[in-house]
């Protein structure tokens, strides 16, 4: 059983690299900046909130340069906004091919999600030149916990994966949620500390639903990681983990139990 | 049970497919609470294969025909494993390659090349496989010109010259057939025909669908009529189609 899973898995893997090309090809086609647009899109955005926080809100001290501090933390969520949102509507934009032919249905999430996470790659590109940048000022220092990153990139992956299973299953269902889901992530993102240090947090009444937030702890650990050269607590290694694996395994649940459903609402 | 009869591949057993016709014309949410009060939402079914049994044996080229609408195609993606049947039994031997409806998998903002690669993809070939191919699926379609053109500028036959091409490259166990000739012009109908022939002589099983009924007399051996999703009449090519044409 679980072997017919993996060939069928592995017969697709072709498809899944096709489809992630024709989403490159077709996102830069006719545009003359191409793919240069994935690593200056964060940066400009990076440039506008530095402006916007920095100086008009002169917000406090983020413990390292505010673009830093922005970038890492935009960078990681950025990917799981996109992410999810993509794969929440991939079912739906491919219902001529659902249609027509027999593919296993969970490929259109994951195609999704490992585009993003290539985009994400490309982001990466920016973030490391912006450090670059604060290194030779003196206002950064490299660690070799830098190696680890890959870490919290992955367990944010898996758990993009899982929140892209539930999404596009039930987007097929109930339309209404590709709308809301704009709105949500919003919310999410200004719950998670990207753009305000962690501490402004400490002692409110709502610090609590920073404690449930799985973004938190990614972004946590992959800023610390990446910037401060601290190790993950074993805490919170643990949390992100059982959080991921649990997301995947109820986003493929979901999916399994209603997949076969998806073409008569599609 | 004879021991002689040939292998079995495909069985459909007591299979039906229901729609539910409920999730469409629902104009307000009112509407819907009064619907789910009266407990119709989730009763308005279509039932558009009704019971239906047969089984195709390995080489048969099996026809199907009948009126618009009478779930032809739809038995043909409960073969392919493309739809779930609401109730019955689908057993399948064997690697199948549907042809259901036109250009199934492209995508028409990119160029025929392109698509070559992503169509093969979605049917699951490997890259390798269809680069030993790209000639002569390029020289089968005749589409040499036009590689490198976006595919929404193909008109509809040309796009049908592709997927005829590329589905066929590999010799599957079971072929399946839904109309996609239709589109193409006389010389290339008589091309797949011929293609089709050669598979046949090979050994793959063929399901087939198409309103030209000379087409189906000439290569199909054994004929199901439907009708509004039931089976009016199975068996031998000539007698099915004689009371086909006479209905
Ligand atoms: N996804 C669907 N949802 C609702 N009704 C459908 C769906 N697919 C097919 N039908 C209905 O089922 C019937 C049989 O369709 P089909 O198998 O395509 O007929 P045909 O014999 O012309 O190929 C038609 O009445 C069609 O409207
Ligand atoms: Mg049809």
């Amino acid at each position: 059983m679980l072997k017919a899973y993996w060939r069928d898995f592995v017969r697709f893997i072709p498809l899944l690299m096709g489809l992630t090309n024709k989403d490159f090809k077709l996102k830069y086609r006719r545009s003359f900046l191409g793919i240069v647009w994935s690593m200056l899109n964060p940066l400009l955005m990076m440039i506008v909130f530095t402006s916007v926080f920095v100086i008009i809100y002169r917000v406090q001290s983020v413990g390292m340069p505010f673009s830093v501090y922005y970038i890492t933390g935009a960078t990681l969520f950025n990917f799981f906004s996109e992410a999810s949102s993509s794969s929440m509507t991939s079912i739906i934009d491919n219902a001529s091919l659902i249609k027509k032919v027999y593919i296993p249905k969970y490929i259109f999430v994951l195609e999704k999600c490992a585009f993003s996470f290539v985009n994400m790659l490309f982001s990466l590109i920016a973030m490391m030149g912006v450090i670059l940048f604060y290194v030779i000022t003196g206002e950064v220092h490299l660690h070799l916990t830098i190696f680890l990153i890959f870490i919290p990139m992955i367990f944010v992956f898996i758990f993009s994966v899982g929140i892209g299973l539930i999404l596009s299953a039930l987007s097929v269902f109930f339309r209404d949620i590709v709308h809301i889901w704009g709105v949500l992530t919003t919310v999410w993102m200004y719950l998670t500390p990207i753009m305000y240090p962690m501490d402004m947090l400490s002692g409110q009444s709502f610090e609590w639903v920073i404690q449930l937030n799985p973004m938190f702890y990614f972004v946590d650990d992959f800023r610390n990681l990446m910037i401060s050269g601290i190790i993950p607590s074993m805490d919170h290694f643990l949390i992100s983990f059982v959080i991921c694996v649990g997301t995947f395994f109820v986003g493929m649940f979901v999916f399994r139990k209603v997949q076969d459903r998806f073409i008569l609402h599609i | 049970m004879n021991l002689d009869s040939k292998k079995v591949v495909v069985q459909l057993e007591n299979v039906s497919m229901h729609f539910n016709m409920s999730s469409e014309k629902l104009s307000s949410l009112k509407e819907y609470f009064i619907k789910l009060l009266k407990r119709q939402l989730f009763f308005k079914k279509y039932v558009a294969i009704d019971n239906v049994s047969f089984s195709i044996e390995k080489g048969d080229v099996f026809g199907i025909v009948g009126l618009n609408g009478c779930g032809k195609s739809t038995t043909l993606k409960i073969v392919s494993g493309i739809l779930k049947p609401t109730t019955g039994k689908v057993s399948v031997r064997g690697s199948i390659a549907p042809l259901i409806e036109l250009g199934a998998g492209f995508d028409m903002e990119l160029t025929a090349r392109e698509n070559i690669y992503l169509n093969g993809a979605v049917l699951g070939y490997s890259k390798k496989l269809i680069n030993e191919k790209f000639d002569e699926i390029v020289e089968f379609s005749e589409m040499k010109d036009f590689l490198d053109v976006p595919m929404k500028n193909y008109s509809s036959g040309m796009v049908a010259r592709i997927a005829f091409a590329i589905a066929t490259i590999v010799q599957p166990d079971i072929l399946i057939v839904d109309e996609i000739l239709a589109v193409g012009d006389f010389h290339f109908r008589e091309k797949c025909t011929k293609r089709i022939e050669t598979m046949m002589k090979t050994g793959t099983t063929i399901v087939l669908v198409s309103h030209d009924i000379e087409q189906i007399e000439s290569l199909c051996n054994k004929v199901m009529w439907l009708e509004k999703g039931k089976i009016k009449m199975i068996g031998g090519v000539k007698e099915v189609c004689e009371a086909y044409k006479n209905s």
